[in-house]
């Protein structure tokens, strides 16, 4: 356990979004299919992975198994500064138990200041693409506390990359 | 001429919380809410604080009260 000026907090509590119930997220079959391809195939994983928001669905709702960026994600457009931010393998966290499964987040990444409006965004995937609106979505995931966000001209957000495996 | 270590760009007395690796090491520091100080999967910065979307928001609209004489 450590000791922090405001609170106290231990490692396997730090990363526990479960406490929002009703936020959805999926590993779609592209996903699983790089899953699969480590294990039991053995393959390695991606040295990176880049990360973008969606506006598709709602704050409470995610793609199903078959959903693709091309699809029904709805990636914010190219535009007003916006842009995927990378997620190096090796900025993960070591996973921990959460109150609904296995968990792990990655360091946060802060996306550009916005130049204009980027619209209503429900929450973010991670993709094998720099590029917007391409590559393979890995895992997709509403917001942990199940909100919209509206980003608008000079907004700034920084997302925390997190997924929970369940047994 | 030494060269000075890096260092995160980090907002002095802004809550964080550690992230560590498997091996322990300290991987990054995870800003938290200003307000409510939770781990939350977005956070929006407003002035030099960051706040979760249920934080901001109250801020944003939270009336204007005057004394009353």
């Amino acid at each position: 356990m450590f000791m922090h000026q405001h609170h106290s907090y231990g490692r396997d509590s730090d990363l526990d979004f479960s406490d929002s119930l009703a936020m959805a997220e999926i590993f779609p079959n592209e996903g699983l299919t790089l899953i699969y391809a480590g294990f039991p195939k053995g393959g390695a994983g991606p040295a990176n992975s880049w990360i973008g928001l969606f506006t598709g669905y709602t704050a409470s709702t995610v793609g199903t198994s078959v959903a693709t960026i091309t699809s029904t994600w709805a990636e914010v457009a190219s535009a007003g500064a916006y842009a995927r931010q990378t997620i190096s393998s090796a900025s993960w966290g070591t996973a921990a138990t959460t109150q609904s499964g296995w968990g792990s987040a990655a360091a946060q990444v802060t996306f550009a200041t916005a130049t204009a409006v980027w619209g209503t965004v429900n929450g973010f995937v991670v993709t094998n693409s720099l590029n917007q609106g391409a590559g393979v979505v890995y895992f997709g995931a509403n917001f942990d506390d199940v909100t919209a966000v509206a980003v608008n001209t000079n907004d700034i957000l920084k997302i925390t990359p997190s997924w929970i495996y369940t047994g | 001429m030494s060269v000075a270590p890096w260092e995160p760009k980090v907002i002095k007395g802004h809550p964080e919380t550690e992230l560590f690796n498997e091996a322990g090491d300290l991987i990054s520091m995870l800003t938290l809410c200003s307000h409510c100080e939770s781990l939350r999967t977005i956070i929006l910065l407003v002035g030099d604080r960051w706040y979760c979307s249920s934080c901001r928001a109250e801020g944003s609209s939270k009336p204007k009260m005057f004394p009353i004489s």
